[in-house]
């Protein structure tokens, strides 16, 4: 490869920040990665290739709802074009706009190459203060690479632990590698990273059914097309979800269901409905309160549901507000079953059992004064009724009694919520309100019956092979609990970080600033990706991972389609990149576990399969797809694993927040109050959409899509913006008390005034100023424990006069329309 | 005969941009044009609405649409008409091409097509990568292309890739001539507009617009025509016909 | 000395001044075909051109060319189809400005062409149904015409003064005789022809529905009203130039009489035809008195206010004074007022096709210019368009190949009727003796 080596590697380690390193624009560069000069093009560049050409079928799986099987087209030896390829079961087909422009990404000019090094970093003197955008890299060989990494980790768990070494891992790929690195990990003894991310709603909801962590199951997507109700509850499904399972939504909307969005924002998927529930942000719960309002009011509530699967009868008492149980009424009573009054007796609530229990009036059992969990309910939700919220949330009350409506009498349907629920600090009481919500309307268990926004889908169950039961895995550490932990040890010291599958300084974590000044404190920061991102700018050594084709892998199909995928290796890892297995065994054999790690990741790959009786390994691997049969289509037709076994609708040991306690689902907001302490000083609500042009960080070198949407916009008002004296197209600056950015203003009537939005995903090099997540915090809920993305203050202006925007506005030739006419020989 | 056209759903289409982007990679459309532009009919801007924000919790007056714009191929295509050289042509199956080895650039093609449907390559064609993604041969500088309903593929009884690609199901390629194919079907079976229609282009791509149709599921590459009956579910039989 | 003036060379010799003026020209030829030579290496992406405004300068130039070629020629052969005499003067003169007009104007069409290379297909693979095919037919033949016509004017006088140019040719009666015959055959051709070469080239615009004002059917007439108006404009300022500067004399009141003319011309192209083509729409749109005069009048480009007025309503107004219309600095002002107002009209029937697009919804239409990687914005909702320096010096270079012809016509060919000559108004035989 001689001189087109001299070429890829002067790219990469001219490192003279990122965005120099990267450069823009990416033609001229595959002559130089793959055909090392020769089978160059001729001059004209492309003849058809019909007849010649291989297809290898693969999968794509970022942190999407896609897990995409596809075909990759292939010619001398180069990757070519994407297509979609249809799994065993053909109707869950599928491929988004980035899946099918792979082949930009696996020859971009970002992709890592070599194994490198800070070159002002040694194990001894980390110069930790080193990194950053001015940081330079050093090649060097995988053995060293590896000799470094292990012995750091050695000398560090000999002097603070070994859960002095946190491994994190973020979202960047759905295989199975995640499994052996948690593995390497517990036999080390490291601190595993726990998710602090899109748990908020699903924490809420579980409290209620004993289901869900993120999301709560939803029925498999085939099954949406029965439901005669969708409420997409704070989702752009056809952006953010289901840009490759929109099919489904559209055959339900054909077949007659009735599509609502509660949304701040007309979005593409607003514009398909049929109803649309503006409401203001952070408002969630005071609307769905008030639709439970008009279904208690109408009585269209389902009465045997919610005798027969949840605690609605069940007696909460007067005096303590705790709920009445079958110990304190008879004496062989339990203490984990509760009470219902049944032909005016009291009787024991057993799961899933039928009974003309009465649902709603006040009883005297014992002496002691109860209420049913209903009529709790009931006149907790008179205080919200549709005319009491609708100023507060913004929707007019007769819609939000139309919506009721709708789910409680078309028959079956459901709540499609979303995580962006969830990145507002206390998002979990939503999750509380809406899992009560579908308890009122009977809305388990059923076809057509929907809970999330995105299918459960399936995933590889192996058994004990990330936590081996033999040993005492080290502790875990949730995301926003980093800073704390590497800067103050709390609640213990982290003084080096591997990190996999992560863009955790670009993208993954909020209040950029904040983890910049925690990272000062790690002695050694490893990071493995497949890109140059902003997080690989800041490690001190740097893993090359190859491209997707590039690797093998079993990928599941989690909160997708109930298939698993083989991912084959379309072509061998370009340059001197590997896979994080090799690694991973790498480490583990210099550490001492190397025996316990397959020598190659196909055998780990078997090995993992062989754990899963659903599947076959060789099935697997011929068929490019197996559908595992044993995942239900419909969810929740089992008892409830809670303390009950059924739905608590009142949760009587329900934890509380700020002095507020969640018997019940009880409005409580963060920045979004309307009198929160900052609203005058940081008037407009800033969130980051998820948008269909990324997946996170992903896909941000495509050139196809960024030709389409190319650079960070504020979505704003116009109002708003002419308020402020902000003009279409004029770069802002958006600010609060944790830092800036500077974007283009985009006018954009979709956006509720007093809401403005940039897309998340977008790497440092792409902003004039400054960064998104210089302005997001990463101050959580006790109960939720959830990055809140979404509540975060910000006040815009025009951008300052001396902004050097020319990254975008200059030389960028537009043709006649632009700005400075060129008058030839460009 | 035969004669292709496509029907576009855009009560299905979610303006995701796939059709746009797979166009480019399976035409070796050059970086800064497009043949298939994914148009958002609304505000001013992409995925934008028209008019205004509900105020005081009334329901506003927003309203968007997506509208994937390529050649429409013509029945009476003004192109053809005024390509001084015969450079642009009508093929026998109703597809509008143009002969790349003819056609000298005068753009008067350009100047004649009503929907901007036409590109011209002012620059050297630029594609990342360099050596291009797509089956078909490279124009060179100085001609004008267009969208070819991929007659490539269409020739090998495959489906024109922005068509399978679509994820929504929202488009529908076949035989307008044949009166029991699924395009024809849905021109007949539900309301449909063709743009511009004023200008008796008479245009053979069809917009679905007020009811939903089913979609056609892209399970396989195939045109229709290629594909057995029972491999096509969910196509609607033609309600009562020739209401259009 | 004597012989070349009585023969009606209007330039015997170039002096210093004369030089310098071939200098100038020489130097605008050099660059433009150095503009043209960079243009063919890099591609037309060295225009201000893209997909959303595929036409520009150089065919806002060709419609003005095409036009301005009108006038001579019909000066010089309408009154000779009358069997009139008038304006003999201004025939030699008239027929040199067509030609060198309708030159300049087919070159324009060479730098508009992505694949000049592949220009004899327009003889291998014609469409007939293409009003471009029946263009540059009719350029051609209208060229062709124009330098027959001339040598026909001319090639006794050639003969008499013993030039090459009169490919042997002798000065006899007799075949001055057949020729003014052949005079009047051709002007009976040569009238058609132009009208022909200017409605066609008004149908290239007025048969696409696709592009705005352009589908009317007015345009083809208003094409032959401008170039009346700029021809004949163009050929009054020529005229009056090669007074002053050579030995070419004009008459002062053919002069004056051609300057009433103008305003004629003027007052049907400005006034009737802007009247026809505006009022119907306006009168069936509102009938107030001011929701007309409105939509007359507001919401228009520069372009039309420049045609309008500045090359419509001022030089009319001049024009219509009688104290001011018999002065010749007027007459040079007015008709360089209207050759310039054709010029924007030109611009605006271009801009009108290309300003807004029919389809204008977001992002809009893909332009097609220079990818610079990731971040480039390539789209534009409506047509724009600024001229490149490269546009401006390659249709320099052209318009002085048209200077040019008309400078070496002057040296070469008797451009001035030689005094007491018989006129050669085709009287069809009949002799006249003024
Ligand atoms: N294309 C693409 N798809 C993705 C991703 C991606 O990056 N790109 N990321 C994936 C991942 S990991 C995740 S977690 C999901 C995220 O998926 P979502 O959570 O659905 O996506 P968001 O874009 O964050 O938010 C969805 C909607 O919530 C609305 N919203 C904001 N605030 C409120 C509020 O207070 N109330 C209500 N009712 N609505 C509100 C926003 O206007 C937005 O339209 O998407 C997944 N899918
Ligand atoms: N402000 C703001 N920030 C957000 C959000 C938000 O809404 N607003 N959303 C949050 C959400 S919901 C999520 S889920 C996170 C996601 O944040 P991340 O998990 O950081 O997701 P990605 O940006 O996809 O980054 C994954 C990285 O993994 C790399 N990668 C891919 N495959 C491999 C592989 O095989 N091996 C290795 N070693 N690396 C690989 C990719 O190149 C990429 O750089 O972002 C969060 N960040
Ligand atoms: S990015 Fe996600 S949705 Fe798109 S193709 Fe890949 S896996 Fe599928
Ligand atoms: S859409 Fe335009 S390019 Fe296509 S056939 Fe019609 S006129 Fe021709
Ligand atoms: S640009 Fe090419 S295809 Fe278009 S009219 Fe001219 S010759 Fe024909
Ligand atoms: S039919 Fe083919 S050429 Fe036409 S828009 Fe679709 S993908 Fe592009
Ligand atoms: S691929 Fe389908 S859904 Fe996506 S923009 Fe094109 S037509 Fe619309
Ligand atoms: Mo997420």
């Amino acid at each position: 490869m001689g001189d087109s080596e001299d070429v890829g590697r002067r790219d990469v380690l001219k490192a003279g920040g990122a965005a120099a390193a990267l450069g823009l624009g990416g033609g001229g560069y595959l002559n130089a990665l793959a055909s090392g000069g020769d089978g160059a093009s001729t001059a004209t560049g492309l003849e058809s290739f019909v007849g010649q050409n291989e297809v290898t079928q693969t999968v794509c799986s970022p942190n999407c709802r896609g897990k995409c099987p596809i075909d990759v087209h292939v010619r001398d030896g180069q990757i070519k074009k994407i297509e979609p390829h249809p799994p065993e079961d053909e109707q869950y087909k599928r491929a988004c706009v980035l899946g099918l422009s792979h082949t930009q990404r696996v020859y971009d000019p970002t992709r890592l190459k070599y194994p490198m090094k800070r070159a002002d970093w040694s194990p001894d003197e980390p110069n930790p203060t080193g990194r950053g955008p001015e940081a330079e890299f050093e090649r060097i060989s995988w053995d060293e690479a590896l000799d470094l990494v292990a012995d750091k980790m050695q000398s560090l768990k000999s002097e603070y632990g070994a859960e002095s070494v946190l491994f994190h891992e973020g979202s960047g790929n759905y295989g199975q590698t995640g499994k052996s690195f948690k593995r390497l990990a517990s036999l080390f003894g490291a601190t595993q990273s726990a998710w602090g991310i899109d748990t908020n709603v699903g924490k809420g909801f579980n409290r209620i059914t004993g289901h869900g962590a993120f999301l709560p199951p939803t029925n498999e997507s085939e099954d949406w097309e029965n439901a005669n109700t969708i409420i997409v509850w704070g989702s752009d499904i056809f952006s953010s979800q289901f840009q490759m399972d929109a099919s489904k939504v559209l055959d339900a909307v054909e077949n007659g269901a009735k599509l609502v969005v509660v949304d701040p924002v007309y979005t593409t998927t607003a514009s398909k409905a049929d109803l649309w529930l503006p409401v203001k942000p952070g408002k969630d719960v005071y609307l769905i309160l008030a639709m439970m309002h008009t279904v208690f009011e109408e009585e269209t509530y389902d009465t045997d549901f919610l005798r027969s699967r949840t605690t609605a009868p069940a007696l909460v008492r007067t005096d303590t507000g705790e709920l009445l149980r079958a110990a304190d009424v008879s004496v062989d009573g339990r203490d984990d079953q509760v009470v219902a009054i049944e032909d005016g007796e009291p009787v024991a609530l057993e799961p899933e059992t039928e009974g003309d229990y009465a649902l709603f009036g006040e009883y005297t059992v014992d002496g002691v004064e109860c209420v049913t969990s209903l009529t709790k309910l009931r006149d907790h939700a008179a205080d919200h009724a549709p005319a009491a919220v609708a100023e507060k949330t913004g929707v007019d009350a007769d819609n939000i009694r139309t919506a009721a409506r709708w789910l409680a009498t078309r028959g079956p349907g459901g709540i499609a919520s979303s995580y962006a629920l969830g990145r507002y600090t206390h998002g979990h009481i939503f999750g509380q309100a809406y899992a009560i919500m579908l308890a009122m309307t009977g809305d388990y268990g059923n076809h057509g019956n929907i809970h999330a926004h995105h299918p459960g889908g399936t995933t590889l169950a192996a058994g004990d092979w990330a936590a081996p039961s033999d040993v005492d895995p080290g502790p875990s550490l949730i995301f926003p609990e980093y800073p704390d932990a590497m800067i103050d040890g709390d609640p213990h010291e982290i003084r080096a970080v591997y990190s996999i599958e992560s863009n955790m300084m670009g993208n993954q974590f909020p209040d950029r600033q904040r983890y910049q000044n925690a990272i000062e404190n790690l002695e050694m920061y490893v990071v493995a990706d497949m890109h140059h991102t902003d997080t690989v700018q800041q490690a001190d050594i740097v893993l090359p991972v190859p491209h997707w084709f590039e690797q093998e892998d079993i990928i599941s199909g989690w909160g997708s389609h109930p298939h698993l995928g083989y991912r084959h290796r379309v072509q061998e890892p370009l340059w001197e990149t590997r896979d994080d297995y090799e690694a991973i065994r790498g480490l583990a054999e210099r550490l001492g576990f190397g025996d316990r790690f397959p020598e190659t990741k196909r055998e780990m790959l078997r090995e993992l399969a062989s754990r899963d009786d659903a599947i076959d390994f060789e099935t697997l691997y011929e068929q490019g797809t197996q559908r595992k049969e044993t995942t239900p289509v419909v969810k929740y037709t089992d008892e409830f694993p809670t303390e009950t076994g059924r739905i608590e609708l009142y949760d009587d040991d329900a934890p509380s927040e700020e002095g507020v306690s969640f018997e019940l689902p009880r409005p409580l907001e963060d920045r979004t109050a309307d009198d929160h302490e900052q609203a005058d000083e940081y008037p407009l609500m800033f969130m980051q959409k998820h948008s269909r042009f990324r997946i996170h960080s992903q896909y941000e070198m495509v050139n196809w899509s960024r030709e389409i949407n190319p650079e960070p916009q504020l979505d704003i008002h116009p109002r708003d913006a002419k308020a402020r004296g902000i003009e279409d197209d004029e770069y802002v600056r958006v600010y609060n008390d944790r830092g800036e950015m500077v974007v283009k203003a985009k006018y954009n009537e979709a956006f509720q005034p007093g809401l403005v939005n940039t897309d998340q995903g977008w790497w440092a090099r792409d902003f004039v100023e400054g960064h998104l997540n210089d302005l997001t915090h990463n101050e959580t809920s006790d109960v939720g424990r959830c990055m809140a993305f979404y509540d975060v203050r910000v006040a815009v202006e025009p951008a300052p006069e001396d902004v050097d925007t020319s990254m975008y506005t200059e030389g960028n030739p537009k043709g006649s329309g632009a700005a400075t006419p060129h008058t030839g020989g460009d | 005969m035969t004669n292709y056209g496509l029907v576009i759903d855009q009560e299905r289409c979610i303006g995701c941009q796939a059709c746009a982007v797979s166009c480019k990679q399976e035409n070796n459309v050059p970086m800064g044009q497009f043949w298939n532009r994914v148009l958002t009919e609304g505000g001013d801007k992409l995925d934008t609405p028209a008019g205004g924000y509900p105020e005081d919790g009334d329901d506003g007056t927003l309203d968007m649409h997506y509208q994937p714009t390529a050649c429409q191929h013509c029945e009476n295509a003004p192109c053809v008409k005024v390509c001084p050289v015969n450079a642009t042509y009508t093929r026998d199956d109703g597809i509008v091409e143009i002969d790349y080895d003819k056609c000298i650039g005068c753009r008067y093609c350009m100047a004649a097509c009503p929907y901007n449907a036409r590109v011209f390559n002012w620059d050297e064609p630029e594609h990342v990568p360099e050596e291009g993604t797509g089956d078909v041969e490279a124009r060179p500088q100085g001609v004008v292309e267009k969208c070819t309903f991929c007659s490539h593929r269409v020739d090998e009884g495959l489906d024109p890739a922005c068509v399978v690609n679509c994820p929504a199901d929202a488009r529908i390629f076949g035989d307008l001539d044949e009166e029991t194919s699924t395009v024809s079907k849905y021109v007949n079976n539900y309301e449909t507009d063709r743009l511009l229609e004023d200008r008796g282009t008479d245009p053979k791509t069809y917009y679905i617009r007020g009811e939903m149709s089913p979609g056609r599921p892209q399970t396989s590459d195939k045109l229709e025509s290629e594909l057995d009956d029972d491999a096509m579910p969910g196509v609607p039989a033609a309600k009562s016909g020739g209401d259009d | 000395m004597a012989s070349t003036e009585s023969s009606g060379i209007a330039v015997p010799a170039f002096g210093r001044k004369g030089k310098l003026w071939l200098g100038l020209l020489g130097a605008l030829i050099v660059a433009g075909l150095a503009a043209w030579g960079y243009q063919l290496t890099t591609g037309l992406i060295a225009t201000g051109m893209r997909n959303v405004f595929s036409w520009g300068l150089y065919i806002m130039m060709f419609v003005l060319f095409v036009g301005l070629s009108a006038g001579g020629l019909i000066i010089s052969s309408a009154p000779k189809f009358f069997h009139s005499h008038r304006y003999e003067g201004f025939a030699r003169l008239g027929v040199l400005v067509s030609l060198a007009c309708i030159t300049v104007a087919g070159l324009l069409i060479l730098p508009d062409i992505g694949r000049p290379e592949r220009l004899y297909q327009f003889v291998t693979s014609p469409d007939f149904r293409s009003p471009m095919v029946w263009d540059f037919g009719i350029v051609l033949l209208y060229g062709a015409l124009n330098l027959w016509y001339l040598w026909l004017l001319t090639r006794r006088d050639l003969a008499a003064a013993g030039s090459r140019l009169a490919f042997g040719r002798e000065d006899t009666e007799a075949g001055r005789e057949r020729d003014r015959k052949l005079m009047f055959w051709t002007a009976t051709v040569a009238l058609p022809t132009a009208v022909a070469l200017h409605s066609v080239t008004g149908w290239i615009f007025a048969t696409q529905i696709g592009r705005g004002d352009w589908f009317s059917p007015l345009v083809a007439p208003v094409f032959i009203a401008k170039a009346l108006v700029s021809g004949l404009g163009l050929l009054l300022v020529v005229a009056v130039l090669a007074d002053r500067f050579t030995r070419f004399r004009v008459d002062r009141e053919e002069l004056a009489s051609l300057g009433k003319v103008l305003g004629i011309f003027l007052a049907f192209h400005v006034v009737y035809l802007l009247a026809a083509e505006r009022l119907p729409h306006a009168w069936a749109n509102h009938f107030e008195f001011w929701a007309i005069t409105g939509s007359f009048l507001i919401g228009e480009s520069a372009y039309f206010w420049l045609w309008t007025v500045v090359g419509g309503a001022l030089p009319l107004g001049l024009l219509a004074i009688p104290s001011l219309r018999k002065r010749v600095p007027v007459i040079v002002t007015a008709g360089a007022l209207a050759v310039v107002g054709t010029m924007f009209e030109g611009i605006r029937l271009v801009f009108t096709g290309y300003e807004v697009a029919n389809i204008d919804a977001a992002p809009g239409i893909s332009l097609g210019g220079t990818y610079a990687g990731v971040g480039t914005d390539i789209w534009a909702t409506a047509g724009s368009y600024t001229p490149t320096l490269v546009e401006v010096v390659v249709t320099l270079g052209i318009i002085a190949v048209g200077a040019l012809i008309v400078t070496v016509g002057m040296r070469y060919v008797p451009i001035q009727q030689p005094d007491g000559q018989r006129s050669y108004a085709t009287d069809g035989g009949h002799e006249d003796t003024t």
